[in-house]
């Protein structure tokens, strides 16, 4: 394989993560419709008012890795944190978690919106967008933004307390009496998003850099350029939703893939390399034996991401089901090179689904138009392969069509 | 034709000679070349032969040869942008617009634009979409810039 053809498929990969992006036009109408509920959380009369509940993205969203559903008809998945502070003394979790149901029951909107009541989250469904938001409520302690802050904008990597967030759980025996929010499950949801964000953009031959400030914010700033890492996870995921196809239960789950792949980045810029390296490399950074599988949360070891995988279900063994045929399949991609366009498009479909692969070759073919336009296009000495290097320059021409 | 004086055939295959050394002259007169050459018009694509008849003042006839039939995408029985499309026989320029003339080299304007003909025809093939713009008059399917330049998401 050469390095022209690696370098094709990794814009071609580029494209597909791209297609696979929520749109500027999704991403206002549903940061408009999240910053809505915090409003209707927070303002008078609202009885929460007193906690000062603020709403920010929190998981894929947030680390510019979501990835549209397979189906038309599915709805994109938005996790969300509700942030109390100073909750009265004798709340439990079961007090912290309806505190914030009841007020979203109460409201003409967002009561009939309600999904039935999960584990952790309230789930509110928007019908006309498309997509539905998981609200996590907790409490966080005071100085918890000031926290957060300096957290961003520290270079160093140390993980305190102050930032993390305690979240409640109705399947924990505590969860009608504990009112020791300090005794609750502990989350760092920001520091994890600053521990991605720094290695996704750790290759030093990136063009950009990224302000934390303003990537992990209330309402993220909007990325069309992303980090090969983020792009990765992106066709990780994909790959995934198309091998599990409709099993929500089974397939593996987000946070693990993004985890691995973080911890297995060999800084590669090239997609496909980087795919390559990853796809090689992530299980190895999965401790434990068969049966007994721990994915340590990396910014607070005690945190098993893995911690639903048992023997009595097959969690476990798909994870490693989905690694192998990864790895089979970016070897395919490989074996695929030199073998016609047409080759790499029907791979592309099989793998990453055909709206999206067949959105990558025309956001292709749009920019080698725009290459000819700009003067930039060449076809190189030999074979007359286009492209930007070294090579006669393609001259402005028009392809003329007649009537036969 | 053309409004300065004609590069003459040796000329022509000098030139060609030092960007395509692959090329071959099937055939050769004071005022008619036949060249053919091999492209592969992107990294990843396949390899076909072009054939360049030309005579000087005339404009260059440009064939694929190989592939003998050039697959269409489903529900497609003509090729875009030729003349002909049993002969393969590309259209690379619109004339009226001076794209070119006797007095240019073919290495340096016709060899690229068959390339890049070559590329928007794979892509077409995949897409079902001509990207590469162009120029059509076809009382059946009649040219839409619009179509061409519509987005997806």
């Amino acid at each position: 394989m050469t390095e022209e053809q690696k370098k094709q498929i990794s814009v071609l990969l580029n494209e597909i993560g791209k297609a696979l992006d929520v749109t500027k036009t999704e991403y206002d109408q549903i940061t408009t419709s999240y910053k809505a509920v915090g409003t209707y959380l927070a303002e008078d009369p609202s009885p929460l008012k007193a906690y000062s509940p603020q709403i920010r993205p929190q998981g894929s969203f947030l680390f510019g890795t979501a990835v549209r559903p397979v189906s038309e008809d599915a709805d994109l998945d938005i996790d969300l944190v509700c942030e109390l502070t100073r909750k009265p003394a004798n709340w439990t979790q079961w007090s912290t978690k309806n505190a914030v149901g009841n007020r979203l029951k109460s409201s003409g909107v967002y009561g009939p919106m309600l999904d039935k009541e999960g584990k952790r989250c309230w789930t509110l469904k928007y019908a006309d967008g498309k997509y539905h938001m998981d609200v996590l409520p907790c409490i966080v302690n005071e100085g918890y933004s000031t926290a957060l802050e300096r957290m961003l904008a520290s270079s160093d990597a140390v993980v305190t307390d102050t930032t993390a967030i305690r979240i409640t759980d109705r399947t924990r025996p505590d969860y009608m009496t504990e009112t020791d929010s300090d005794k609750w499950l502990k989350s760092n949801p920001f520091a994890l998003a600053k521990w991605f964000y720094n290695i996704a953009y750790r290759p030093t031959n990136l063009q950009r850099t990224i302000d934390l400030k303003e990537a992990v914010a209330p309402v993220p700033k909007y990325y069309e350029t992303k980090a090969p890492l983020q792009r990765v996870v992106q066709l990780m995921k994909r790959h995934r939703d198309i091998m599990f196809d409709g099993d929500e239960d089974d397939k593996p789950i987000s946070i693990i893939i993004t985890t691995l792949a973080a911890r297995a980045y060999n800084d590669a810029t090239d997609l496909l390399k980087a795919l390559q390296h990853i796809a090689r490399n992530m299980t190895s950074y999965i401790e434990g034996t068969p049966g007994h599988r721990v994915v340590k949360n990396p910014i607070n070891p005690s945190e098993n991401f893995a911690d639903r995988w048992k023997p009595e279900n097959n969690k476990e063994e798909n994870f490693y089901k989905w690694v192998k045929k990864l790895q089979v399949d970016v070897d395919r991609l490989i074996a695929a090179a030199g073998q016609g366009l047409d080759k790499l498009q029907t791979l592309f479909e099989e793998l990453f689904g055909e709206k999206v692969s067949k959105a990558s070759f025309k956001a292709y073919g749009n920019q080698i138009l725009e290459q000819r336009k700009a003067g930039k296009l060449t076809a190189a000495a030999g074979a007359a392969t286009i492209g930007t290097g070294a090579g006669t320059k393609v001259a402005a021409h028009s392809f003329y069509g007649k009537n036969e | 034709m053309s409004k300065g004086t004609p590069v003459p055939i040796p000329a022509q295959i000098s030139i060609l000679a030092k960007y395509y050394p692959n090329g071959v002259v099937k055939s050769q007169t004071l005022r008619r070349l036949v060249w053919e050459n091999d492209i592969i018009p992107t990294p990843n694509s396949t390899t076909y032969r072009i054939r360049i008849d030309y005579t000087i003042n005339q404009k260059p006839n440009v064939y694929v040869i190989d592939p003998s039939v050039l697959a269409r995408p489903e529900g497609k029985d003509k090729l875009k942008h030729v003349y002909d499309t049993e002969k393969q026989q590309l259209c690379l320029y619109y004339a009226p617009f001076g794209e070119w003339d006797s007095t240019m080299f073919l290495a340096h304007k016709i060899v690229p634009w068959a390339a890049e003909w070559l590329l928007f025809y794979e892509l077409w093939l995949i897409t079902g979409e001509w990207l590469g713009e162009g120029i059509e008059h076809s009382t059946r399917t009649p040219f839409r810039k619009d179509v061409l330049s519509e987005k997806t998401d």
